[in-house]
């Protein structure tokens, strides 16, 4: 009797547990991804260097959610220590991501130290 | 003889009256209480706080991140052929807002970004309505001191300013469907070439905001 009831308790409990199993993680560990944003296509991001040596990134998301997706992201600067670089260009920026639609999200280093990058990728909640 | 007042007794319905009275105004009093929001410190670098119809030091933020960094790709903005930075002056940046804004909020976050950038150093020295900084000009005054040794005192060192950072604020208040209100804040700035007088970079940044009119500030 008392086995009856556990299993389907058990049964449920592994299945809640295997729906917070954290997704794989991504290839390119410069990009960090909450689990807000688990519905968007995210790509690796593209760094180039332009021609005054800053590093530039571009990031292309797809949302394929029948509404617009309020993203925020927020782009730490590295310097050759591994030190965020403190600037306006790692406070966190605002996007409406349109449905259906592809959108390049970009952010460029303030200053040619900057020579790593760290971005999150995380809904707008407020 | 009359009876003492004070010790009449009183009627019910007077004390019960009273006592509702008060209780009432008790009750109100600790509503209020409940309400009342605890303070909390808040990270700027993770600051989800509510936002209001107003603007934010997060709104000055981004519209300075955004400009700084047009000014900086737009390919005109170089460095001196000797590899010095280029000295910018502040001139007038007008708030044509009905918040009350210190347009300094936004210059210096400009100033400080565009310095970090290795290309632009903004002085002190010069300014439209006379130096941010009147020190460097009176140290000078002090070659007539008698107790400075003259040979301390700086001579013509100051840098004239290359560019002029100019521009405005500008307010867009409409009412939109459903009784909502939409105010549209513009940030404009020019970067001029003082020598030239042409504009290196003119920039626009709008900020928008859709809410209950009830919290607008005018």
């Amino acid at each position: 009797m008392m086995s009856k009831r556990l299993l389907p308790l058990l049964a449920v409990g592994g299945l809640l547990s295997a729906c917070e199993t954290p997704p794989p993680p991504r290839a390119d560990p410069r990009l960090i991804l909450t689990p807000a944003v688990a519905s968007l296509s995210v790509g690796e991001p593209v760094v180039n260097a332009g021609p005054d040596g800053r590093l530039r990134v571009n990031v292309d998301i797809f949302n394929g959610n029948g509404f617009d997706f309020p993203l925020r992201y927020q782009t730490d600067w590295l310097d050759e220590t591994g030190r965020p670089i403190t600037t306006l260009q790692s406070r966190p920026a605002f996007r409406s991501l349109a449905r259906a639609t592809i959108t390049t999200i970009d952010a460029d280093a303030p200053a040619p130290r900057a020579r790593n990058f760290r971005m999150t990728l995380d809904a707008d909640t407020r | 003889m009359s009876p003492n007042p004070k010790d009449t007794p009183m009627p019910f319905n007077t004390r019960s009256r009273r006592g509702f009275m008060l209780g009432g105004a008790m009750l109100l009093l600790s509503a209020c209480a409940q309400g009342e929001m605890a303070t909390q410190r808040i990270d700027s670098r993770n600051d989800r706080s509510a936002i209001g119809m107003g603007l934010d030091n997060r709104d000055f933020e981004e519209a300075a991140r955004s400009m700084v960094r047009g000014m900086l790709e737009s390919g005109r903005l170089q460095a001196r052929p000797d590899g010095s930075p280029r000295v910018m002056a502040i001139s007038r940046i007008t708030n044509d807002t009905t918040l009350r804004i210190n347009t300094n909020q936004l210059v210096q976050l400009i100033s400080v970004e565009l310095s970090n950038s290795g290309r632009v150093v903004t002085t002190t020295a010069v300014g439209l309505e006379g130096p941010s900084d009147p020190l460097s000009e009176r140290v000078r005054g002090l070659s007539r001191s008698g107790i400075v040794d003259r040979n301390t005192v700086p001579g013509r060192t100051v840098v004239a300013p290359d560019l002029s950072l100019s521009g405005n604020i500008i307010q867009s208040t409409n009412r939109v469907d459903g009784g909502a209100t939409r105010v549209d804040y513009i940030f404009q700035l020019n970067l001029t070439n003082i020598r030239n007088g042409i504009a290196l970079y003119q920039g626009n940044e709008t900020i928008t905001r859709v809410g209950s009119g009830r919290t607008v500030s005018w």
